[in-house]
């Protein structure tokens, strides 16, 4: 379980995290949403220890350092690959440097999303490189996969088909913690929303119970983020002058 | 012999063979100027005499140039070359940030070490070969300033006197 108490992080005089308690036990999907800037990535870095901060964050109650670092695998829009390597290369640092780099999912998923094995990732497309930085985290053998809008760029049919496969080849004892705009999109995929804003976790809901409620995920965000559905009539009407 | 994979000293995907082209050029043309100590050396050796019947004469109280004025920018190619290693290493560092971001994957390995490994022993290793190559070729062109100049031809300190040159 990943366990984060008072985490605090500020850029400057920005406050980027306000002290954020999050608990992520070990099997569940959770979706993370929130507005550009309200701080996804900051908490997926603080969690990575690639960002210094304020307060803990444990991992099966110890620390995170480079004893189980290997634990957590990250899949980013950013891309953390080398360029310059090919997927085999990729996969050959990969094996020495994570001894649960699981050669079977990597093949089985470069040969679904027909990736090339020996180019160089930088003559991939953009959903190429977003395919096999996801590739990757999943074939790390960890067991969080943190994924920052990992599939910004690829078309509908291969997100579809990404989710399927994922939902397919998890372990049980996997978590995935996906950071997306893609709300509609992953609500069937999800076990839990975790809702950010300006750095503070303002709702936290089980799929589960949404559903039991009636309510939609959609709904649930657009509520908790006091959505106002009529801002859009009230802007035209102001710079159009017609009453919708 | 099998040629050591020096990739494994350098950025993953990281143009390897270029660096090492580029060393291996910086260190000849090093060598090359530094040699040119040898004329100079072999000009000023030859005005100490004079020639008298098809006979060199020493010239009476005939003094030879300092070994630290003869050797001049000889040795600064290395030095150069060596500041270039230096450079290097912020290089390898900033290549971790160009076109994605692999220094967040370098950064969360279980090896700590492996991003410094693979961005200083490169760099420092041939860094260090410039100085030593430097001062290797210090003190051969010094065995050679005085070994062949006529001892009577030199004035006293010559060692200190190089160090006295520096800035």
């Amino acid at each position: 379980m990943i366990e984060l108490k008072k985490v605090r992080k500020n850029y400057g005089s920005k406050v980027a995290l306000r002290d954020v308690d999050l608990l992520l036990p070990r099997g569940e999907i959770v979706g993370l949403f929130g507005e550009n800037g309200a701080g996804k990535t900051t908490l997926m870095k603080c969690i990575l220890g690639l960002l210094p901060y304020d307060g803990s964050i444990t991992l099966d109650g110890a620390p995170i350092t480079p004893n189980n670092i290997s634990q957590i695998s990250f899949a980013t829009s950013e891309h953390s690959f080398f360029p310059g390597l090919s997927p085999k290369s990729h996969r050959d640092f990969y094996r020495e440097h994570f001894p649960k780099f699981s050669d079977t999912r990597f093949e089985g998923l470069m040969d679904f999303f027909e990736l090339p094995k020996n180019k160089p990732l930088k003559h991939f497309s953009v959903g190429q490189k977003n395919q096999f930085e996801v590739i990757l985290s999943l074939c790390q053998g960890a067991d969080y996969i943190i994924m920052d809008e990992p599939f910004a760029g690829n078309d509908v049919f291969n997100r579809e088909d990404f989710y399927k496969v994922l939902l397919g080849i998890l372990e049980p004892n996997e978590t995935i913690l996906l950071s997306t705009h893609l709300i509609e999109e992953v609500s069937s995929f999800i076990g839990r929303a975790v809702l950010i804003h300006r750095g503070e976790i303002i709702g936290d809901v089980s799929t589960l119970d949404l559903e039991e409620s009636g309510s939609s995920l959609i709904d649930f965000v657009k509520n908790t983020y006091n959505y106002r559905s009529d801002r859009v009539s009230k802007t035209l009407e102001a710079l159009t002058g017609k009453k919708e | 012999m099998r040629k050591p994979d020096l990739s494994r000293f350098a950025p993953p995907g990281f143009n390897v063979n270029a660096e090492i082209h580029f060393f291996i050029i910086g260190m000849a043309s090093s060598l090359i100027l530094s040699l040119t100590f040898i004329p100079g050396y072999i000009a000023n050796r030859k005005s100490l005499y004079i020639t008298f019947s098809s006979e060199k004469i020493l010239m009476d109280g005939a003094k030879m140039a300092d070994f630290s004025e003869l050797l001049g920018f000889t040795l600064y190619g290395f030095l150069i070359l060596a500041i270039c290693m230096l450079g290097m290493i912020i290089f390898h560092y900033i290549y971790h940030y160009k076109d994605s971001k692999s220094i967040y994957l370098m950064k969360r390995l279980p090896n700590p070490s492996e991003l410094h490994k693979r961005c200083l022993v490169l760099p420092i290793t041939a860094f260090f070969v410039c100085i030593v190559s430097a001062i290797v070729m210090l003190l051969v062109y010094f065995c050679i300033y005085m070994t062949f100049t006529p001892e009577q031809c030199i004035t006293p300190d010559q060692w200190q006197k190089i160090w006295r040159a520096l800035p």
